[in-house]
């Protein structure tokens, strides 16, 4: 068995003197701290080296290579020198590949972690070999560097400026004292916060363990920190900076406990071979056969702290550009229209924030920021996708500047291109249509009208009626179809294609055995019968339905966009009570600090699905492109519940439906159901 | 009782030994190889060096001992506080996880004596346990300390299977209690050499009060070397049966540094009154400038007040002599020069 010697500059304490046992390679281990203590670990290395094979030390500045040049700190040369002979292993072969392969892991989990992030090191140097591949993630780098080494606040910003900066300071470097009398102070005063602001500003803080115990980190309040090694110390003091969470990129279990460093592991490795020397296999093999699993920690006392989420609006009109503030005089103007056009071109900005979102089921507050760009949906949907795109892209960068964990997409927006998924790729945060949610405050608003109309019993919770699905077999259709067909006695689903709608009977029938479903491909055949109706087609307007057919009294949602009922076949049936869609209230005191063009606190679903997804602290693309999941529908749905989004309005075609335009409308329907059933006597 | 004793010949040691040997115990003291110093009768000397991976080397005539022996005493330690960390730490930190290699090699071994001292935790405040060990970040005020720190720390993590382990925190050692007897005047001395420096200035008839940089509560927790020496063997010859312990030997009586300085003032014969300035930063500079090392200062602002609940539980008829009845002898062996 090999004897391995252990110095650990950083830390005093925790001496051991154990065989360790790795991948199934032992070997005694004695572990000194050395507490940076230079002149120690020679002596310590003059009298051990002749009782051990293996010298493992850590907490040492690397060797740097940079293009030829090659620089080794001289605290670590001198120990070579003093080794005679023996393998000297500081951890950081096993570190160059390891540690962007945590940081992968983790990117597999969540891909936005870095992307498009700033990233502040607090010293690169350590992390030089692997610089890189933060550059991949289009990430923003920069360095504390030059404050570290000469106290002047400046950051240096890119990796070229830290390549230079090590060339020309490489003899400094290569002596510095590690034994530090105080520690470096992040918090800056007035003038150097000024300076150094591009650093702090940072999204994502990079350290080790070992300096921080010599870093003051200054105010990390909503910030990230990935770091090598975390105990509850180390913990303790990032959180107490404000910190938001921690990757702990190789949690202390990940091989056995905290005896195994990166130098020990090193060291084993070597042990295996004769000559003790270290080969890029074995590390490789090792990596290859431990299961790493980084880990993400959230900063327990931030659960009180507000989330932010964005959302981009839109005019719907040209008329409402002329709402703006100084644009009074062109309304009703033909220069509205070159307006209409330039002020497409004109980079989306902040236009609102809505406060006071507060969850009832948790009590976390979150905070909405809402992004204007002037683009009626005429000019979304004429531009070119790509302008379109990018102003979007460039809406999704000021958000997250502004802290936005995640992005909405509200009106026409969403409906550009591949509804989001371009856009979502792009983007440094994760983004949502907000489409679940409509659908689900879509069904909520069905059901409002159904009672409201009051025409259905309901027994056992089951409406005992009649609905229609006509769409049935698309996105949206399918899900409302799987979602009523648990709440309607009798469903009746209507699509083009019969064999697809053969396929869905036979599913639904799996899905709600004791529910009666039929399927076809007219739906006039059925109408008469029908109490709700939901339209989800892409017809693009044409009509796909008889409306004097419908009986008196039906509620009919219509999903599509464009409608699918006309404005004048709706004009027809007074009787029939047409939604276009159920808009919702936010819990919490709510204050919208401008209007959105809806009535009172009542926002669009698909910005509270936003919301809801902050207040939740699910951070990740939830509704993308035209396809919705059922899965998603009946989650948000859940969860909207739980955070207490409630309906607020049910929509028309020509704006909210008030509650005795209902009253009206169900007088009507019932004088006509009188009038349609023989009277018995 | 047939024990293994490291550092049997310091100032402690010598004391404990016939103490000891008293007790009736079979005694076996650990030396250096080829060392000169005057050897006793009724003792036996086995060679061996701690600052070696294998204290007792692997080929030496000596390890056919080790069968025979129950019990190990380490209190071989190196306290000097112009020494360097390398030096300290060799013989503190590598030297005590040495003799735990060479106790887990000891087949029949039942009892484990460690010596550390009551200042191992520097960095703590108020009342502090006896099982307690700091582990802080923060800098010892000297490298001794740190190396005591760091191998009380070895010892606590590496308990042997089958062995009970006693810790040893001995307080301020002063001379002898019958006698005055001391052969160092560290620690408290400086104390009273510095009123012995003053009166032999005649510097104190000119100022009416003595400043010094005090805090009014600290305490001194003092412990005659005789008293240390038989409460040990007592606790050696008497085990309690627990897998680990950790005793402050300290007094019961609680005795203020104000109250040693101004006691020893008052049998010195020179009577001015003391104004403690609790500013220990304003002070430590010209502490080199008065040949005080820094870690009077210690003694002089510790808020510390060792617990003594285990040794009180464990071994209540254990007592000190009162400082009132030894203090004057301590006194009276200085006036008399014998340093």
């Amino acid at each position: 068995m090999k004897e391995i010697i252990k110095l650990s500059f950083a830390t005093a304490q925790d001496n051991f003197d154990e065989v360790l046992e790795l991948a199934g390679i032992k070997a005694r281990v004695r572990r000194f701290g050395i507490g940076y203590d230079a002149e120690l670990a020679y002596e310590l290395v003059k009298k051990l080296k002749h009782e051990c094979d293996i010298i493992a030390v850590s907490g040492l500045p690397q060797d740097i290579r940079i293009k030829n040049q090659h620089f080794s700190h001289e605290i670590l040369r001198n120990i070579r020198k003093l080794a005679d002979g023996i393998a000297v292993f500081d951890g950081h072969a096993l570190r160059k590949t390891a540690t962007p392969w945590a940081i992968k892991k983790h990117l597999d989990q969540d891909k936005r972690f870095l992307f498009k992030k700033k990233i502040s090191f607090y010293l690169g140097l350590i992390q030089w070999p692997y610089l890189s591949f933060f550059e991949d993630q289009e990430a923003q780098l920069i360095f504390g560097d030059l404050f570290f080494a000469t106290k002047i606040p400046l950051p240096l910003i890119g990796t070229n400026a830290l390549g230079n900066f090590l060339k020309l300071n490489s003899q400094r470097l290569t002596h510095y004292d590690i034994k530090e009398k105080s520690p470096k102070d992040f918090n800056f005063g007035p003038l150097a916060q000024r300076s150094m602001k591009t650093f702090m500003d940072a999204d994502v803080f990079v350290i080790n363990e070992a300096q921080l115990k010599y870093t003051r980190l200054g105010n990390l309040t909503g910030k990230t920190v990935i770091i090598d090694q975390l105990n509850p110390e180390t913990e303790k003091k990032i959180f107490a900076a404000g910190a938001e969470q921690i990757l702990n990129l190789f949690p202390l279990d990940w091989i056995g406990g905290e005896k195994f460093s990166a130098s020990i592991i090193e060291a084993l490795l070597a042990s295996t071979h004769e000559d003790l020397i270290l080969n890029d296999e074995d590390i490789l093999e090792f990596i290859e056969k431990i299961d790493f699993a980084p880990k993400l920690i959230t900063n327990p006392a931030s659960k009180g702290s507000i989330d932010k989420f964005a959302f981009v609006i839109h005019p719907l009109t040209k008329n409402q550009i002329a709402l703006l503030p100084g644009m009074k005089k062109l309304q009703g103007t033909r220069l509205l229209d070159p307006v209409e056009k330039a002020a497409a071109r004109i980079p989306g900005f902040h236009y609102t924030t809505i406060s006071g979102i507060r969850s009832e089921a948790t009590g976390k507050e979150v905070r909405g920021e809402l992004y204007l760009i002037l683009n009626t949906p005429k000019m979304l949907l004429n531009s070119p996708v790509e302008r379109v795109y990018n102003s979007l892209v460039d809406i999704c960068m000021k958000a997250k500047n502004d802290g936005a964990k995640i992005i909405g997409l509200g009106a026409y927006t969403k409906i550009v291109g591949d509804a989001g998924v371009t856009v979502n790729e792009r983007s440094p945060i994760p983004l949502t249509t907000g489409n679940s949610l409509s659908s689900a405050s879509t069904l909520w608003a069905a059901s409002f009208g159904v009672e409201k109309m009051g025409l259905v019993k309901k027994k056992d919770g089951i409406h005992q009626g009649t609905c229609m699905i006509i769409g049935a077999t698309g996105s949206i259709g399918k899900i409302c179809a799987k979602i009523l067909s648990k709440q309607w006695k009798r469903v009746i689903v209507v699509a083009p294609r019969p064999y697809k709608i053969l396929e869905l009977v036979e599913q639904l029938k799996a899905f709600a055995p004791s529910t009666e479903i039929i399927g076809t491909t007219n739906p006039n055949k059925y109408s008469p019968e029908v109490d709700l109706m939901i339209t989800s087609t892409s017809a693009q307007g044409e009509r796909v339905l008889d409306i004097e057919l419908i009986k008196p009294g039906c509620v009919v949602c219509d999903v599509s966009r464009p409608f699918d009922i006309s404005l004048e076949d709706a004009a027809k049936r007074p009787d029939v009570l047409i939604i276009a869609s159920g808009e919702v209230e936010l819990p919490g005191d709510v204050k919208l600090g401008r209007t959105i063009g809806l009535q009172g606190d009542t926002v669009y679903a698909c910005l509270a699905e936003t919301a809801v997804l902050a207040m939740e602290g699910i951070h990740e693309s939830f509704s993308l492109s035209r396809d919705l999941s059922y899965e998603k529908v009946v989650q948000i749905d859940r969860l909207s519940r739980k955070h207490g989004i409630k309906l607020s309005g049910i929509m028309g075609h020509t704006g909210e439906i008030k509650e005795n335009e209902i009253e009206l409308c169900r007088g009507i329907a019932l004088k006509n159901l009188k009038a349609k059933t023989p009277d018995p006597s | 009782m047939k024990i293994l004793i490291t550092g049997a010949t310091g100032f402690i040691g010598q004391r404990l030994v016939k103490e000891l040997l008293s007790h009736g115990h079979d005694l076996f003291l650990l030396v250096r190889p080829g060392s000169t110093k005057p050897r006793l009768e009724n003792v036996r000397y086995v060679e061996g060096n701690v600052e070696e991976s294998d204290v007792i080397g692997a080929l030496s005539p000596f390890k056919k001992i080790l069968p025979e022996i129950d019990c190990l005493v380490h209190m071989a330690a190196l306290y000097d506080l112009t020494a360097t960390l390398p030096e300290l730490y060799l013989k503190n930190v590598v030297g005590t996880q040495n003799v735990i290699n060479l106790a887990k090699k000891i087949p029949r071994l039942k009892y484990f004596h460690y010596f550390s001292t009551y200042a191992v935790n520097p960095q703590l405040k108020g009342k502090v346990k006896e099982e307690e060990l700091s582990k802080s970040e923060h800098p010892f005020p000297d490298e001794y300390l740190r190396t005591k720190n760091d191998a009380e720390h070895i010892v606590r993590n590496q308990l042997i299977d089958g062995v009970q382990t006693i810790i040893h925190r001995p307080g301020v050692i002063i001379g002898e209690s019958k006698t005055g007897l001391t052969d160092k005047l560290n620690g408290p001395y400086y104390f009273l050499n510095f009123i012995l420096k003053l009166k032999s200035s005649g510097l104190h008839h000119r100022i009416p009060v003595l400043p010094l940089p005090l805090r009014k509560e600290s305490l001194l927790p003092l412990l005659p070397v005789d008293t240390l020496a038989n409460w040990v063997a007592h606790i050696i010859t008497h085990p309690k049966g627990h897998k680990l312990r950790t005793y402050h030997e300290v007094s019961q009586e609680k005795i203020k540094t104000i109250q040693f300085i101004e006691e020893g003032m008052r049998l010195l014969g020179v009577e001015r009154p003391i104004l403690p300035i609790p500013m220990e930063k304003l002070f430590s500079p010209f502490f080199p400038l008065l040949k005080m090392p820094p870690e009077i200062i210690f003694y002089m602002q510790q808020g510390i007040e060792l617990d003594r609940s285990q040794i009180m539980n464990d071994y209540p008829e254990l007592k000190a002599p009162k400082f009132s009845e030894y203090f004057p002898k301590t006194i009276q062996w200085l006036k008399e020069g014998h340093l």
